[in-house]
């Protein structure tokens, strides 16, 4: 059994190291075996009570599609990081490459996968959905387009319209607000935080390179000789804390802890769900965000009465995993529609165009509520569809109904105990009797035995108030892929291994082999070995080691302390009292002596993105050429001016940047093909390198 | 035989991940008064390392715990009754700040009041004992996980030890990093030094559960006791001018509740219980002369709760 934690994603390769991991599972023949196979422990987490979760956030009861999007792709356009990344995606290339990579910048790779449907990409086009969804509705009412798609499809054809990611830093295709919540952006996941200060936030900042002007451009992605700073208008955030994202928020709303409110927990990582319970309610005038949200949604609701009142929405989105349209690019080949010769077609290569309704006066009253699809249509996951009416009838006699407005008699879950009471009624693991009805449709379309998995659970349905007295196992359930029937522990693919249940690939089987016209490119067909980047050949940054100066090039890693994933509890003062009492960097003994730096002497870490100021911890259990910079240190404690540039040192992301590996964003084709919280690029800066400095030791605050 | 309880306590090292959760509980529920900043009844060490206070097992420095006269007779190692008198109004030998660490807080008012500025605020370090401005250069926990170890390892006065017996064996080389946490409370001993130490009788271990206690009444701050523990599991509070040390959280186990380093242990490594021995006999057990014997005398010392004549003597 080989047992993964999230470092190896957070290198540029990878893709590459996790494939070898796979590669060498399957090869033992241990893959979907208990006590074998692959697991992971962070990093990758999924929710047990998959399908309630995920079609309630997404409002899937009310309207289809969704908006979501792949956050690394998003960050790296938005702030502007992928402007440093003067070099080509052919800079990877094997040398049997047909030229699929040649030329292009990762910009370019971004939006080509965005406009051949393969990755998620928004804002969508230069122009407002809305006016677009009209525009397309009268030119389908006077014959000119057949229909929407089409009239989409044509209008980007001649580039009447065009992607928002090729001219990304035109105003009017910038964020302008942002709400965070349960997420500390600038003080601890912002990699590359410093871009995130100076382009998204347009605020002190310490980026240290020029733009790679002088670099390959990208050809698809205009290039504006100035980048813009400050595209976000508004910046809103919800914490219990003052935090680094706090500090520079215009609005913060006080937010209740774990403590005071109700909700559920659940992991791919044991197989229990948990309940949060509040052991006091909300002090002063702290709200749950549950309630937060429910306030914004009435006062828009209000507003929209004269702003926006009902209006169509044209919605792009790529083709999805265990849709019919991962078949849409057979061969995994690049098949541009940019190119004169290829035609434009929706769902095939280009992303698929819907025309959503949006009654923007009944948010709140349709976030209160349990929309109608979830009767007509059910919720789907992995390709299995949950038919809802047991549970929905159910859920109207715990939850009671709502009364007027536009949820009208629907289902209730105005309140956090009863949505999170919905979850778990919409949800295989949760809800025994849709587990057996999504295996008896399975058992049709795979022609396996699988219903027994679940057999016998018919009568049973976790509430709410059984989590709340204690964890419970969840059911075996489509929507996982081990078994846990009879009191085993979970395993992943198990049902995959021991009932051949398909695997949701290309071929229904596991896959040494990928042959998509990158990856093959790339001359990653086969799982290799590839080592961190070369970041002084590709990018200019200083060669790795020491070279007799006063400074030492490291490479610079990010990883979780013992005491925090993210931001919480390891800047306490009580935690600060038992280590060092702010910001460190842990550094081998070689390297230390090499710059005379002693044991609690401030340092500088310094590259082209950014500057940390730390005090060294030297410790013989690091090994020459890499510090350790943990995790979600924030600028908020005990960090002082830095010598690089005078202005207050930075976070551990100060000296990151993301770098997106082209062949993540491959997407369309089988198992390749995007999927929410499933398969996107990773965001990469586990490669990065640092100078690290003796600085003087009078520091200035 | 004299039959007496005692609260155990088993930590099983294996499972300990040096979380600190233990100690912050601790210090939450016991030690967050003005007087007590550097005080913590339970604290997680990593080893090799100094421990909390700095080189706490240095007893040729300290002068903790007991030690054998020439007589074979078991005295404490600061001294009998007679010099420890004659020295009484002396300051004792025992831990200073420096040996412990300066505690601090942060200047956490202004990232909240800080005015429109040209750069973020930050909440600077402020020393808990002069309220200045401070530079943070020792902690609790200074060397958490072997931090600083090529300064300072070679202090660990167990490291010091092996090295002199073994010709540097350990080596603080990467390719042989070893490890282990070491989460310590008062162990409550069966002949403690620290209330043998106490001029003033204030320390006591009761009958009922062995639990050892400081009367707050009773203590005249003397400070025998910070010396007498081999420990350094005595802390002087410097408000009230009194002792104070881990209570085995009394209150809590009294009504049946577990300690509470105990109950917040993420890796349930603490296990509590009731066990009976001979009062009598830890005398002869603590005196003997081979340390290669003293694991199997000590366990000699508890007694089989079944055993009809333990019964029979524990009635009497």
């Amino acid at each position: 059994m080989i047992i993964m934690g999230a470092g190896i994603c957070q290198w540029f390769h990878g893709d590459a190291t996790y494939r070898a991991v796979l590669a060498l599972v399957m090869l033992t023949g241990c893959m979907g075996r208990n006590g074998g196979g692959w697991a992971h422990y962070v990093g990758q987490e999924k929710t047990r009570p998959a399908t309630g979760w995920v079609s309630l956030a997404n409002a899937l009861d009310w309207a289809r599609p969704p908006r979501t999007m792949i956050g690394t792709g998003y960050w790296y356009m938005h702030t502007d990081q992928w402007r440093q990344d003067g070099y080509s995606a052919d800079a990877l290339k094997s040398p049997l490459s047909t030229g699929a990579l040649d030329g292009m910048h990762t910009a370019d790779a971004m939006a080509q996968s965005a406009r051949l449907g393969w990755m998620p990409f928004y804002p969508q086009f230069d122009r407002n959905p809305l006016d677009l969804a009209d525009a397309a509705e009268a030119a389908v009412a006077a014959g000119t387009a057949k229909d929407t798609p089409g009239y989409i499809a044509d209008a980007l054809k001649n580039r009447t319209l065009n992607p928002a990611i090729e001219d990304v830093d035109a105003p009017e295709n910038w964020p302008r607000t942002l709400v965070l919540w349960r997420s500390n952006l600038f003080g601890s996941s912002a990699k590359g935080n410093e871009y995130f200060l100076r382009n998204l936030l347009g605020t002190h900042n310490n980026v240290i390179g020029k733009d790679h002007a002088e670099g390959l451009k990208p050809r698809d992605v205009k290039w504006h000789e100035q980048a813009p700073e400050g595209k976000l208008d508004l910046l809103v955030s919800a914490d219990f804390r003052m935090t680094s994202t706090t500090l520079l928020s215009d609005v913060v709303f006080p937010a209740a802890t774990w403590y005071e409110k109700h909700d559920l927990s659940s992991t791919d990582m044991h197989p229990f769900v948990h309940a949060f319970t509040p052991a006091i309610d909300p002090p002063w005038e702290t709200k749950t965000d549950f309630d937060t949200f429910h306030l914004l949604a009435q006062e828009f609701s209000r507003q929209a009465k004269t702003h926006l009142g009902v209006r169509k929405d044209l919605v792009s989105v790529p083709l999805q995993h265990d849709t019919p349209g991962q078949l849409a690019q057979p061969g995994g080949t690049v098949w541009d529609w940019r190119d004169a010769s290829i035609p434009a077609v929706p769902g095939q290569n280009m992303p698929n165009f819907s025309v959503v309704e949006r009654d923007y006066t009944a948010i709140a009253d349709k976030l209160a509520a349990v929309g109608p699809l979830a009767d007509k249509l059910g919720f789907t996951v992995k390709n299995v569809t949950y038919r809802l009416t047991g549970p929905l009838e159910r859920l109207s006699r715990s939850n009671g109904v709502m009364l007027g407005g536009a949820a009208d008699g629907r289902p209730a879950i105005d309140t956090d105990a009863k949505l999170a009471e919905a979850i778990l009624a919409f949800s295989g693991t949760t809800n025994g009797a849709l587990s057996v009805q999504g295996f008896k449709d399975l058992e049709v379309r795979t022609g396996r035995k699988l219903a027994d998995l679940s057999e016998g659970s018919e009568e049973k349905f976790i509430t709410f108030a059984q989590t709340q007295a204690g964890p419970v196992p969840v059911i075996t359930s489509p929507e996982w892929s081990g078994s846990e029937t009879g009191g085993r522990r979970y395993a992943p693919f198990t049902i995959n291994i021991e009932r051949l249940k398909p695997f949701h690939t290309l071929t229904g089987r596991m896959h040494f082999f990928l042959d998509h016209d990158w990856i093959r490119d790339i001359g990653e067909s086969l799982p290799i070995y590839r080592p961190p980047l070369d970041m002084h050949r590709l990018f200019g940054e200083p060669k790795l080691g020491r070279d007799g100066s006063m400074e030492v090039v490291v490479r610079y890693l990010t990883p979780h302390s013992k005491w925090s994933i993210h931001s919480e509890y390891q800047d306490n003062l009580l935690m600060l009292s038992l280590s060092r009492g702010g910001p460190t960097v842990w550094m081998s003994p070689a390297d230390a002596a090499a710059i005379e730096v002693k044991d609690n002497d401030w340092v500088e870490c310094v590259n082209i993105n950014g500057v940390l100021v730390a005090r060294a911890i030297v410790s013989h259990r690091m090994p020459a050429g890499v510090v350790y910079v943990h995790h979600a240190q924030e600028r908020t404690i005990d960090v002082p001016k830095s010598e690089a540039t005078g202005r207050r040192g930075g976070i551990h992301n100060s000296v990151t940047r993301l770098l997106v590996k082209p062949s993540h964003l491959i997407g369309g084709y089988a198992q390749l093909a995007y999927a929410f919280n499933y398969l996107g690029p990773a965001g990469n800066q586990r490669d990065m390198v640092a100078t690290v400095r003796r600085r003087s030791q009078e520091v200035q605050y | 035989m004299r039959v007496m309880a005692q609260m155990g306590m088993v930590m099983n090292l294996d499972k300990c991940i040096g979380c600190h959760t233990c100690s912050v509980t601790c210090k939450q529920a016991w030690t967050n008064r003005a007087g007590t900043e550097y005080v913590w009844f339970n604290n997680v060490e990593t080893r090799p390392g100094q421990g909390y206070p700095r080189r706490y097992e240095d007893q040729e420095r300290w002068h903790g715990g007991w030690t054998l006269n020439k007589r074979g007779k078991l005295v404490l190692k600061a001294g009998g009754r007679v010099k420890k008198m004659l020295g009484i109004f002396a300051s004792p030998v025992q831990p200073e700040l420096k040996d412990y660490y300066e505690p601090w807080t942060y200047d956490y008012k202004t990232l909240v009041d800080a005015p429109l500025g040209e750069d973020f605020p930050v909440a600077r370090p402020k020393s808990l004992i002069t309220g200045e401005d401070t530079k943070i250069t020792w902690s609790a926990n200074w060397d958490d996980d072997l931090g600083g170890s090529a300064e300072h390892g070679h202090l660990d006065p167990i490291v010091e030890k092996v090295r002199r017996e073994s010709e540097d064996k350990i080596k603080f080389a990467y390719e042989q990093t070893f490890m282990f946490y070491l989460p310590r409370i008062c162990e409550h001993c069966l002949n403690p030094s620290c209330m043998a130490s106490c001029p003033s009788g204030a320390i006591y271990k009761r009958v009922e559960d062995g639990i050892v206690l400081v009367d707050q009444d009773r203590c005249r701050g003397w400070r025998q006791c910070v010396t007498g523990c081999p420990y350094k599991k005595i802390y002087f509070n410097h408000k009230t001018g009194k002792a104070e040390k881990c209570t085995f959280c009394y209150p809590r186990v009294e009504v049946g509740l577990p300690t509470v380093c105990s109950e917040t242990c993420v890796g349930r490594l603490r296990y509590l219980g009731l066990f009976l021995y001979d009062a009598d006999a830890v005398t002869a057990a603590a005196a003997v002369t081979d340390p290669q014997e003293l694991y199997d005398a000590q366990m000699d010392v508890l007694l089989d709760p079944n055993d009809p004549a333990v019964q029979a003597e524990a009635r009497a």
